[in-house]
């Protein structure tokens, strides 16, 4: 039965128990995001961006299909090697546990003594492209002038220090965004280089360089190597994604009577409405076999049933349900409630927080409208829709509000006439008797008496000059201030 | 110092002692001298292990990063490490590796030339300081059977060509900061159990229900004696409060039957050492260091600043 599941739906333990919609999230999404290893040449290869797990583990449960992967027996010499699979996460020890309040709607708290141990590190590696056309194959019948090479100049757009002279960084070179990554100049002198995006960095793991009919190629990968933040996504094979909340020191958490400490604590809200009772059934089994029992296989359709997961939990001197006596990490005192832990496949998903960070205080803003750009690349800022004003205004902050969406914004002004109501545009004028001046004017009175200048966003002052423009006057009734 | 002392008088009986292994009771003190005596040992209690690593030529299959987290990672003898210097507190040195006070130098030169798999180990390793060398697992009875697996902590593995060769430098540090700097595997304590039995009670069961009763334990905790047919209590501490047999009690609807409490001021702790010091060792260093920081409260407490520092607080505990 397991057999009519794709690859990746088929090695989900208990599958047969999760909402099928939960399935479905699992192998679809997740389990393409979740970092794994490459199997193939992991050191020699460029693709533009990889993501390999330091020690990828194998789950505790086997499936049907799973036994089905890798390749098979075979000999070399005289010991044999069957080789398996790779999987793309790690088993961790999970709790469901509330913590402090930091795991709250599907976030999840994380031990970070298991984390500076090593778990869920991985290594990210970006490739940077970029070619020549060849001069030699190509004889002289190009202008000498757009003849582009690789090579190092002093370039106005980034920094240069790491590169040699042939335009590529050393091997080993920690560069930094805003830095040249491949030096690239045209004969004539203008710059061609290639520059690190903002937030990218990393240090320089393969440089490769190569000519292809007529053209020159060049490769530089930066590699980075992230241990997990708060942030960053993880998800459970059952469609339990969350994001890290906390990071907690060991001796917090609290721990059983063995000494064993979660490595993982998830909030038990995430079960009841999403009807993944299969985690549950991987954790407790998952236990029995960490304990070396018997009963290996948690294959979708014939699933053990859980008389028998219990019973294996008691055999190895383990409460039935799962459940842990533990002793709270802080005070000492015994916990009055039993906690269920067990060891769960987890994943790390490539949505990391490190990603998608946005910070900026001043920058490019829009030529038209000058308010702040909406460009992921050019420092973007996160905007405040009319839900988030609205938010503002309910709880009432109005200085923030006026912060947000005038003084950070589009904080402009305007003259308006205080006789007609009409605005005052800033013209250029000849005064009898004197030298032309330039300043605030109503045309309609023809004064510039009663002309008072009204701070307003540009937003709202460009829109009334196109109003204007299309023959549609608006009046200003203003006072004084 | 004026209000009610709480001053107690606490008693240790050693029950196991192993190099990498401890066992002992603590008595007459409450779970907060306990939890605090734990929280030491994993968090607190100095090792030495690498934090800086140079690498000259690594043409292997990991990256560097992965290599020198790895060798972070190796637990490394720690006796000396009580009395060095941290690094950053050191004023003989500016942090180089080369001050005797505060840091060890390692070397480790490693090239393929075989066709055979070469594994880079921890035994690779050379120090500048013969106290200071990775845990050697081989004399401590772990049991090896197959003389490979005593090579020591497997750093990389080379095949023909490839190459390792760096420099790297030990310094003193705590699990705090790091989880390389703990000196424990496992610190744990429970809470000795009493263990009662209504024996009224019992009499009222038949034999098959006392054996269900025996056997709603998942750990051996109570046995039935072949010849009496008594429910007898035989190992109290293998009791995992897990409350298995409180439920079954509960379902036979005789409650009360089996009821068991929890001593408030017994502890039976279980220590395992890394190996970087030796478990009796990090128990001793461990009130070495609370007592260190608790001189640091009496410290503060006498002077005026402590006024500055905890204002109100700071006259609260004097006693003002
Ligand atoms: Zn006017
Ligand atoms: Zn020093």
């Amino acid at each position: 039965m397991s057999f009519l599941l794709s690859l990746s739906c088929g090695i989900i333990p208990f599958a047969n128990h999760d909402h099928a919609k939960r399935v479905l999230f699992q192998f679809q999404k997740h389990y393409q995001q979740a970092i794994g290893y490459s199997t193939t040449n992991p050191s020699i290869r460029v693709d533009t961006l990889t993501h390999n797990l330091f020690y990828p583990q194998k789950p505790l449960f086997k499936t049907v299909l799973s036994d089905s992967l890798g390749t098979p027996k075979h000999s070399i010499g005289q010991t044999s090697h069957a080789k398996h699979e790779y999987y793309n996460g790690q088993c961790a020890i999970v709790a469901v546990n509330v913590h402090l309040g930091y795991n709250q709607e599907d976030s999840l708290v994380m031990n970070r003594a298991s984390l500076e141990r090593g778990m869920f590190r991985s290594e990210h590696v970006r490739s940077y492209k970029a070619e020549v056309f060849n001069k030699e194959s190509f004889g002289k019948k190009d202008k000498a002038e757009d003849n582009t090479v690789f090579g190092k100049i002093q370039s106005k757009i980034g920094h240069v220090d790491k590169l040699d002279e042939d335009g590529f960084p050393y091997v080993g070179a920690s560069l930094q965004s805003g830095d040249i990554v491949i030096g690239k100049h045209a004969e004539s002198g203008s710059d061609y280089s290639m520059k690190l995006k903002n937030g990218e960095k990393g240090s320089v793991q393969i440089v490769l360089s190569a000519n292809d009919g007529g053209k020159n190629f060049a490769t530089v990968s930066l590699r980075q190597v992230r241990s997990p933040s708060l942030g960053d996504k993880f998800s459970s094979m059952h469609g339990q994604k969350g994001v890290l909340g906390f990071l907690e020191s060991q001796e917090n958490f609290p721990f059983t009577i063995q000494g064993i400490v979660p490595d993982v604590v998830i909030n038990p809200h995430a079960f009841p409405s999403r009807q993944t009772p299969g985690q549950l059934l991987e954790a407790a089994l998952g236990k029995g076999i960490a304990l070396g029992g018997s009963l290996k296989y948690a294959t979708p359709f014939s699933t053990p049933s859980v008389e028998d997961i219990t019973n294996q939990l008691h055999r190895c001197g383990f409460s039935r349900w799962g459940n842990e006596r533990v002793y709270n990490g802080r005070t000492g005192e015994m916990v009055e409630s039993l906690v269920f832990m067990g060891p769960t496949f987890y994943q790390k998903l490539v949505h990391m927080s490190e990603d998608k960070v946005k910070f900026r205080n001043i920058g490019p803003v829009h030529p038209l409208t000058r308010q702040p750009v909406a460009d992921r690349k050019r420092f973007d800022g996160v905007k405040v829709g009319e839900m988030e004003r609205d938010c503002i205004i309910a709880h009432g902050p109005t200085a923030n509000l006026y912060e947000r969406l005038y003084t950070l914004c589009d904080a402009s002004h305007m003259h308006v006439c205080r006789k007609c109501n009409n605005m005052a545009s800033v013209i250029q004028r000849s005064v009898p008797r004197g030298p032309k001046i330039r300043g605030p004017y109503c045309r309609f009175c023809e004064s510039v008496e009663d002309v008072v200048k009204v701070n307003v966003p540009y937003g709202a002052k460009l829109i009334c000059q196109e109003l204007f423009s299309m023959g549609i006057a608006i009046e200003f009734e203003s006072e004084l201030c | 110092m004026e209000g009610a002392s709480y001053q107690r008088f606490p008693k240790v009986k050693i029950r196991e002692l192993k190099d990498d292994y401890a066992k002992f009771e603590l008595r007459e003190t409450d779970a907060s001298m306990a939890n605090a005596l734990r929280r030491v040992m994993i968090a607190e209690v100095p090792t030495i292990a690498i934090d800086l690593v140079e690498i000259e030529v690594n043409s292997s299959v990991l990256n560097d990063e992965f290599i020198a987290h790895r060798l972070g990672l190796i637990p490394l003898t720690s006796e000396r490490a009580m009395s060095m210097r941290f690094s950053r507190d050191c004023d003989a040195c500016d942090g180089d590796g080369q001050c005797e006070f505060c840091s060890v130098e390692f070397h480790l030169r490693a090239k393929c030339i075989g066709d055979q798999t070469l594994d880079v180990t921890s035994k690779d390793l050379y120090s500048s300081d013969h106290t200071v060398v990775p845990v050697d697992f081989s004399d401590s009875g772990a049991g090896y059977e197959n003389p490979e697996d005593q090579r020591g902590i497997t750093i990389v593995k080379l095949r023909k060509g490839q190459e390792l060769r760096l420099r790297a430098i030990a310094r003193k540090g705590i699990g705090k900061d790091h989880a390389k700097w703990s000196p424990a595997a496992t610190v744990t304590f429970m809470y000795e159990p009493e263990i009662h039995i209504n024996e009224e009670m019992m009499e009222t069961l038949s034999l098959e229900e006392k054996t269900s009763v025996v056997e709603s334990s998942p750990t051996k905790v109570f046995a039935l004696n072949p010849q009496t047919h008594q429910v007898e209590v035989v190992d109290p501490e293998a009791y995992t409060y897990d409350d298995e047999v409180l439920k079954k009690v509960e379902a036979m609807g005789k409650p009360g039957l089996i009821e068991v409490y929890a001593k408030e001021d017994s502890f039976i702790f279980t220590v395992e050492s890394t190996g970087a010091v030796k478990a009796s060792q990090l128990v001793i260093n461990a009130i070495e260091v609370l007592k260190q920081k608790l001189d640091a409260v009496r410290l503060l407490e006498d002077t005026v600043e402590a006024d500055d520092q905890f204002g109100e607080l700071g006259a609260h505990m004097r006693g003002g």
